[in-house]
């Protein structure tokens, strides 16, 4: 809901030289709201000062060029962190690629073609499933997925799609591929769920008059319900994306933590969520430090992506990209 | 416009039929390709659903079988060691949650109200960081927790709460802020004279 359009600013239909609904006598109150706004903001000013101050060792005693270097052995006091952004971006990637049409189709059944009746009890399940929680998820795609996975579907792809070169190596089950598909499954309901609700208020009138055009349903759908509701679509695609960036727990179980960066979609792999959280308990000195570096590039390329999204979503929603998108 | 070309000899009444015709096969190949692209949507909604219900199921087949009274009231023993529960997981989880709970939603309404209340640049800019935090990895948020509370005072659930806490304060701030927009001015003007009572 981060990046849907923020609601305009409260309509002025107060008597002239009162400051807000409260008026002016109410200072005290103001003073409240004032000193909670302030706790927020303290709040992100010293989580990014802490972590920045933390991370910093690293920078110091490594320089920068060993966030873009290929090999991660402590040990010998190499922290290359390219494997990880890649392996990071890959997986998120793939969750994506799939999520994208696949979220949108099923929020459009959702919203237009189910029948009524079940309508509501599809939708609340959907949203139920929100809910779980990402290490079930991960459980799941371990025990249940990474067979299936390694015995039929990995197999199968290669078959068909080995001359491509993405599918060579093994099929292992746990790797590149299944950590996207398990993302997938799990950023699948926040994404149906939020598309729905945009696309379900798109005006009754507008649709009306494209069926009186003698559009069909799908026409419908695809020419006026997708562009009156793609601010919001793009929101929820983005909060999906964010969810996939940054998720540790469900990605660490399948992905198979591999320091080195990936050759094939089958490949073990790791992320940087998956670095951090299972080195961090025995890390210490650098390592901490490049750990505490490693979430600030997460943080740096969460908020790239946000921006982005944001940006787009300024861009489309303004009146001349609008007029000129479709 | 082909059909225009190749006009038949007698005009009006052929003229007609051949709009007609046309008129029909275009309606025929639009139903086709509607009807294809929403069997792709069904496809898809079946798609999405499939692996969710089989999450569920999976996890409620596999799962309740272990479900009895000391699964809920004893803690859990070490490996190897027969029997044990999950009582000190479920309290952990009720105390951490309920912490940042009770900390965070009051926090995050009177912030949402100051926003809905306010349009200046101090809330605009407030708006921003709250959108951006709600966008922050969690585990970053974990390693702020670990540098800030964990480093000071040791691992601890008022650790927990305090990550889950920054986790929520925005979500709640901006959903409160939503609300309250929500409310006419006219209600919210009302109690004015007795204070914020009601907003």
């Amino acid at each position: 809901m981060t990046i849907i359009e923020t609601p305009a600013p409260a309509p002025a239909s107060l008597p002239p030289g009162s400051r807000g609904r409260f008026g002016l006598s109410d200072r005290g109150f103001r003073w409240t709201l004032g000193a909670a706004a302030l706790v927020v903001a303290a709040l992100a000013a010293w989580f990014l000062v802490s972590i920045v101050l933390q991370a910093r060792p690293a920078f110091s005693t490594l320089g920068f060029s060993w966030i873009f270097q290929g090999t991660w052995d402590p040990s010998h006091g190499k922290y290359g962190l390219l494997p990880f952004i890649l392996g990071t971006l890959e997986v998120t990637a793939i969750a994506v690629v799939l999520a994208v049409p696949i979220g949108l189709g099923t929020a459009l059944a959702l919203a237009y073609l189910v029948p009524a009746r079940t309508r509501a009890g599809l939708s609340t399940t959907v949203e139920l499933l929100a809910a779980v929680p990402s290490v079930v998820y991960g459980l799941w795609g371990l025990v249940v997925l990474a067979p299936v996975f390694r015995d039929t579907v990995e197999p199968f792809l290669t078959s068909v799609l080995g001359w491509t070169g993405l599918f060579d190596g093994p099929d292992q089950g746990v790797g590149l591929l299944l950590a996207g598909v398990i993302l997938f499954v799990m950023i699948m309901p926040t994404m149906v769920a939020i598309s729905r609700d945009v696309l379900a208020v798109v005006p009754n009138e507008q649709l009306e008059g494209a069926m009186a055009l003698g559009a069909t349903r799908w026409q419908v759908l695809r020419k006026v319900v997708v562009p009156g509701a793609r601010t919001g679509l793009l929101g929820a695609f983005t909060l999906a994306t964010g969810r996939a960036l940054g998720e540790t727990v469900a990605v660490a179980l399948v992905i198979g933590n591999s320091p080195y960066i990936a050759h094939s979609i089958k490949s073990p792999a790791a992320t940087i969520p998956s670095l951090i959280v299972n080195n961090f308990g025995e890390a210490t000195g650098t390592e901490l430090a490049v750990l505490f570096a490693a979430g600030l590039v997460l943080l740096v390329i969460g908020i790239t992506v946000n921006s982005v999204a944001r940006w787009l979503v300024w861009s489309t929603a303004g009146p001349s990209a609008g007029a000129a998108a479709r | 416009m082909t059909v225009l070309a190749d006009l038949p000899a007698d005009p009006t009444v052929e003229r007609r039929r051949a709009v007609q015709e046309a008129a029909a096969s275009s309606l025929r190949r639009r139903k086709i390709g509607s009807g294809i692209a929403l069997g792709v949507c069904w496809a898809f909604l079946a798609i999405a659903i499939v692996p969710l219900v089989a999450v569920v199921a999976y996890v409620v087949v596999k799962g309740l079988p272990a479900w009895n009274a000391a699964f809920f009231t004893q803690s859990t023993v070490p490996e190897g060691i027969p029997g044990g529960g999950v009582w000190n997981a479920i309290v952990g989880t009720i105390v951490i949650t309920g912490i940042a709970i009770a900390v965070t939603v009051p926090l995050g309404l009177v912030v949402g109200l100051f926003l809905a209340e306010s349009d200046g640049r101090a809330a605009a800019s407030l708006r921003f960081t709250a959108d951006v935090m709600t966008g922050v990895p969690s585990i970053t948020v974990g390693i702020f927790g670990y540098i800030a509370i964990v480093r000071n005072f040791g691992y601890s659930g008022f650790a927990g709460a305090f990550a889950i806490g920054f986790i929520m304060l925005p979500v709640i701030s901006r959903a409160g802020e939503t609300a309250f927009r929500g409310s006419p001015p006219h209600c919210a003007r009302r109690p004015w004279p007795s204070g914020p009572a009601r907003p």
